[in-house]
């Protein structure tokens, strides 16, 4: 919360000018049922109309001055808040696109992202509330209360007297509404994970024919939902009641006790009436404060999220080792990694590639290929061994000029909404040509030039507008440019048809000079690597050629086999 | 605003207002007898609120007027009526609250299962062409906005109609010249609120789409970090959301600037009754026309009276978003459903699993053919493999045969039934299916396997257990049969989760099967035992296999070859390979 507040100090002297002049503001506002009571008590025996006169011209200057004051007391705190949040959300956005992979992975994606966006909503409306109305509503108490004071001590404490049962009231309702709340929340969950699991089965419960029988079991969660919100909300429908009885029967306190005293001359009538519009103030500002704390805790909870995300401080050290020259491009020396410290995910993996090779990678899913790619670029840091590129630990250099040398396409890699053209330049600043070329190596060329609007035609969100192979060979084209040293494809050209692979890998080798890694679980994919890591459960099976591996590799015959299918056939499974 | 609205709050207007707002009382029909009632208890709540100003002018009246004496034996019954009213209207406001609750809810558990037994009629088609969270926020969202604004909107609109017309009336009769004031401040309010809520609109909606495209952004960018990061893009991304940030923020910054006018215009206006009414009360006092208390009482309605006013910009706000999520889940409510048609005729219980295609033609655009004059004969217990790459197209079968979609022309035939006419359940009764991604719901491996069968024995269960090689693992676990499988899915691989389908498959005995062999993700053991799991369900079975592996392809008694879409070949294996044509280029690619 702290860390969070403090995104409004930059604005401290608008923020006091501001809580100045709705101060100022809403002290004038207080002073109108005093101004009444005086009409009426003094003004109108008196008779005189030029004095009624002047007074409801003060009224109305007094009014006026409400007005203004509050108007711009309001666009101040808009302009604050709207500062303040933006300010943290650059922040935090900032500070997000710094948290190393293994960093995000305990926060997770979804919950960064509801961060970035619910949480700064509400706390939004906190910085707002409580300028706009968290000042205001204490003051209208308070000064309700010391106008009513100084009107008529006497009747003023009655008043006085009920606040603790009002304060009350509040507390005892709020206390028990919340866990019937809480409960509701879970059926609700559970409710949408219901209506999340049919509609994502719907093929399936047709095929079954169970339409109505899934209709049915909705029918218990839909009830159950119906049932806790009724407890949760006839409880909390009690609050507004008890105030209303509580604060009414005040009011005929007051008037009883007001009557006896005015009676016996203690008290004026004109004292009576302004009393009553100081009890709706009163009453207007306990909701408002009751609306604020409910903001408040909501928004609490929040500022702590956004604030964890803000004190977070993972900056990779770079290393000082020394350089020293090695004939091999890459080399993983007794690698060993883990993601979540309990066990290893790859095990002494130790290869060496060659400059200008391609190097393939293959294995089951959760066999440790892509983890391989993501050490090597440094999106997560050894726990054991070292990596090197062209013999230096890559511990020591900085990040970008680390990956400066990577050309990438990841397993499940995203496209953006931008246009082709800035998908494959990805802000890198490539002229039309480069883009033209990349495209054109990752044969992506000829589809793109018969879009309606070519490299400038906006890729919806994910890459909804373009199929699975499209999307596969933009990826690569945006791998490709700029000619990397170093090229990682993971299992990029799952969705791309034979002829266009077999085409992509002839440009590779032809036009590049690049070393490249080809993760993958077909073998027709690796075998006319130069070199091929078998891994099997997070260790090396197997490190050859392919014809190497045929031999003397036991995991790497089966794959062959299972992917072969017959005996008679020599290659893979074909139709991924 | 009020609370409940979320960071994209609905702000976009209703169509068509009026027969949504009608359809919306369509419910209000079966809950009749308890809505009269919360309509008399919402005017009796009010009208007794009413009576306190009222009292209490005449208290003033009393002590101002009477001197000592017998003032108290008038005052006190006064005062008692006061404390009986307030008592009663207090739990007249209770009550109220409790019945719109029960109401409400009525009405909301109808909706919602209306919304959901509609989705589960809807046909295969709907589901491709809409996001499942735009589903679930119409069943989340827009229905909690709707069971709100019926719970406390309805009852406010109406308190507020009592509330106005009841305080109206009482000032009219305390002192009809009074009244002239709000001939001035009335309108005033009226056409202030109109007319800021005419200018803050647009920047209201304006807003909240700016908001929409700032936390698309994020969602997107946030979701390719690593993308970002492997590319070094972080100060690109940084420097184009700074620029959404700014534009959202300014675009708050106007809402709210506008905005921020509205509360305090109202309570200017507001004021300056409360001094017109001191001023001229003053006046007609001094000419002996009004009493202190009738100006009390006055003042203390017209306070009522600007209450309702100043909310009632609100609850038309409210309202509006109301009709916009009503109508969106009367858009659900409106869609065809999946139908038997009139002439439909009782389906064969036992067939062999005979199919034919007549001339069947089918695309999904209109125009884009995807089948062109096809024509298939596929004999009982024989295997279909499906083959060609990724996206290519390959579940148009699955979904023609299941008659998730229909052919635009030509028949397709089951053991000599038009398809088109038998009705769909008993139509997919003929099936069993196993998809890529596995379906299971929450709930114990027991209930998954048995799903469609509820009645079968537990023998029957350990038996297909032991078929997909799952009864070792099943029984090793603490719970066994009864162990439940949670949406995360950790205590059971994903393997597993597909051995699970196809033993609910094999329980289910159907004479056709719809396989996707699509199951790389697994490791070598498990896709063998996966593997040889399909062979013996496709045993004795009419076959449609979306094949990925060569044996099935090479072994399969008919092959369709789909590429772009559209069913380009069909034969078998060396018939293909000796036409030289797509199947051809794809099995000698992979040897390049």
């Amino acid at each position: 919360m702290k860390t969070v507040l403090g995104y409004l100090s930059p604005y401290k002297n608008r923020i006091y000018l501001g809580l100045t002049v709705k101060s100022f503001a809403t002290i004038i506002e207080l002073f109108l049922p005093f101004l009444l009571a005086h009409v009426i008590d003094t003004i109108i025996p008196l008779g005189r109309i030029g004095l009624v006169v002047v007074f409801g011209l003060l009224m109305l200057i007094t009014a006026l001055g409400a007005y203004v004051g509050n108007i711009l007391a309001n666009r101040l705190a808009a302009r604050v808040s709207t500062n303040a949040i933006k300010d943290l959300r650059d922040d935090s956005y900032i500070k997000i696109l710094s948290f190393s992979n293994k960093t995000v992975d305990e926060f997770t994606i979804p919950s960064l992202i509801s961060r970035m966006t619910s949480d700064t909503y509400h706390i939004y409306r906190m910085f707002n509330v409580i300028q706009r109305i968290g000042i205001r509503a204490p003051i209208l108490l308070m000064g309700s209360l010391l106008m009513m004071l100084w009107i008529d001590t006497y009747l003023a404490m009655i008043l006085i007297g009920l606040l603790p049962f009002i304060s009350l009231a509040v507390y005892v309702v709020s206390k028990r509404g919340i866990p019937f709340y809480d409960s509701l929340q879970n059926a609700l969950d559970i409710m949408v994970r219901v209506v999340r699991e049919n509609i994502a089965g719907i093929r399936i419960i047709k095929s079954f024919a169970r339409e109505d029988e899934e209709k049915i079991k909705y029918t218990d969660i839909n009830q159950e939902v119906s049932h806790r919100e009724k407890k949760a909300g006839l409880v909390v429908a009690t609050l507004n009641p008890i105030m209303n009885l509580l604060l009414n029967l005040g009011l005929v306190v007051i008037i009883y006790v007001g009557a006896q005293r005015v009676l016996a001359g203690l008290s004026q009538t004109g004292s009576i009436l302004a009393f009553l519009s100081y009890f709706t103030l009163i009453l207007n500002s306990f909701l408002a404060l009751n609306r604020i704390f409910l903001l408040m805790s909501r928004a609490g909870a929040s500022a702590n999220r956004i604030s964890q995300i803000l004190v977070k401080d993972d900056r990779i050290p770079i290393l000082e080792v020394p350089k020293s020259d090695s004939e091999y491009h890459i080399e993983f020396e007794n690698v060993s990694f883990s993601y979540n410290n309990t066990f290893y995910d790859i095990e002494n993996i130790d290869f060496k590639i060659k400059h200008n090779t391609t190097f393939g990678i293959i294995g089951a899913t959760g066999s440790g290929k892509s983890t391989i790619a993501q050490l090597l670029m440094r999106m997560y840091e050894v726990d054991k061994g070292r990596i090197l590129i062209n013999g230096e630990d890559i511990r020591s250099m900085d990040e970008k000029s680390l990956r400066k040398r990577f050309g990438v396409v990841f397993q499940n890699d995203a496209l953006f909404s931008f246009s082709v053209k800035e998908n494959i330049a990805f802000g890198r600043n490539l002229d039309y040509e480069a883009v033209v070329e990349a495209a054109e190596f990752a044969q992506a060329r000829t589809f793109i030039e018969q879009l309606s609007h070519r490299y400038d035609e906006k890729v919806l969100r994910q890459g909804a507008n373009f199929s699975g192979g499209q999307k596969q060979r933009m990826l690569i084209a945006r791998a490709l440019a700029q000619h990397p040293e170093i090229i990682i494809l993971d299992d990029a050209s799952s969705a791309l048809d034979y002829q266009t692979d077999a085409q992509l890998r002839q440009a590779i080798k032809k036009s590049f000079h690049s070393t490249a890694i080809m993760i993958t679980q077909r073998v027709s994919s690796v075998m006319h690597a130069d070199q091929i890591l078998m891994l099997d459960q997070g260790k090396m099976v197997g490190l050859g050629t392919h014809e190497q591996l045929a031999k003397t590799c036991v995991p790497y015959q089966e794959l062959m086999a299972l992917q072969l299918g017959g005996d008679d056939h020599e290659h893979a499974t074909w139709t991924r | 605003m009020s609370m409940r609205h979320g960071p994209v709050s609905a702000t976009d207007k209703p169509k068509n207002t009026k027969m949504t707002l009608l359809r919306l009382l369509e419910y209000v029909k079966d809950v009749k007898m308890l809505f009269v009632l919360a309509i008399s208890l919402t005017l009796a709540a009010n009208g007794l609120q009413l009576i306190l100003p009222y009292l209490i002018g005449q208290v003033i009246d009393l002590i101002t007027v009477i001197d000592q004496g017998d003032a108290w034996s008038l005052i006190m019954p006064n005062i008692f009526w006061m404390i009986g009213i307030t008592i009663v209207s207090a739990s007249f406001l209770y009550a109220l609250s409790a019945l719109m609750i029960i109401i409400s809810q009525k009405i909301v558990v109808k909706m919602r299962q209306q919304l959901f037994d509609k989705f589960m009629d809807l046909p295969a088609k709907y589901f491709d062409d809409h996001q499942i969270g735009d589903m679930i926020s119409r069943i989340s969202y827009d229905i909690d906005t709707i069971n709100t604004s019926l719970s406390s909107d309805v009852v406010q609109f109406f308190g507020s109609l009592v509330t106005i017309v009841g305080a109206l009336v009482m000032m009219f009769v305390i002192s009809w010249p009074l009244l002239s004031v709000f001939v001035i401040t009335l309108p005033l309010s009226i056409m202030t609120t109109r007319f800021l809520a005419k200018k803050t609109r647009p920047l209201f909606r304006a807003r909240s789409k700016k908001l929409g495209e700032l936390n698309g952004y994020v969602e997107e960018t946030i979701s390719g970090l690593k993308t970002i990061k492997a590319y070094s893009q972080q100060q690109t991304m940084i420097d184009s959301f700074k620029e959404r940030n700014d534009d959202a923020s300014e675009a708050y910054y106007k809402a709210d600037y506008y905005g921020s006018v509205m509360g305090p215009s109202i309570g200017f206006i507001n004021n300056i009754s409360l001094a017109l009414i001191s001023f001229i009360g003053s006046l007609l006092y001094l000419f002996s026309l009004i009493s202190v208390g009738n100006i009390s009482s006055f003042i203390l309605y017209s306070r009522r009276f600007a209450g309702p006013i100043t909310e009632g910009a609100n609850i038309v706000a409210e309202l509006q978003s109301t009709l916009a999520a009503a109508e969106r889940v009367f858009r659900v409510l409106d869609e065809p459903i999946e139908k038997d048609s009139d002439d439909v005729s009782e389906a064969k219980k036992r067939i062999d699993g005979e199919v034919i295609f007549q001339d069947v033609s089918f695309s999904y655009i209109p125009n884009i053919e995807v089948i062109n004059h096809m024509d298939l004969h596929v004999r009982p217990g024989s295997v279909v493999a499906i083959v060609g790459p990724t996206g290519a197209g390959k579940t148009t079968m699955v979904n023609l045969l299941m008659r998730f979609y229909a052919p635009q022309a030509g028949k397709i035939l089951i053991d000599g039934q038009d398809i088109q006419k038998i009705p769909f359940k008993q139509l997919r009764q003929y099936f069993s299916m196993v998809l890529q991604d596995t379906w299971l719901f929450h709930g114990s491996i027991y209930d998954n396997i048995t799903y469609g069968r509820e009645h079968a024995t537990l023998d029957e269960v350990k038996q297909v257990a032991e078929k997909v090689y799952l009864k070792s693992f099943i029984e090793n676990t603490k719970d066994g049969y009864d162990t439940i499988i949670t949406d995360d899915g950790v205590n059971i691989s994903k393997g597993q989760k597909q051995l699970i389908t196809i033993a609910r498959a094999m329980l289910q005995n159907k004479p056709m099967v719809i396989l996707d062999e699509a199951t790389s993700n697994v490791d070598t053991m498990t896709e063998k035992k996966i593997q040889d799991a399909m062979l013996k369900l496709m045993e004795g079975r009419t076959s449609f296999v979306i094949a990925h592996r060569l044996s099935t392809i090479v072994n399969a008694d008919l092959i369709l070859v789909v590429d772009d879409g559209q069913i380009v070949e069909q034969g078998i294996h060396q018939e293909l390979l000796d036409k030289k044509g797509h199947y051809h280029r794809m099995y000698m690619a992979q040897f390049e």
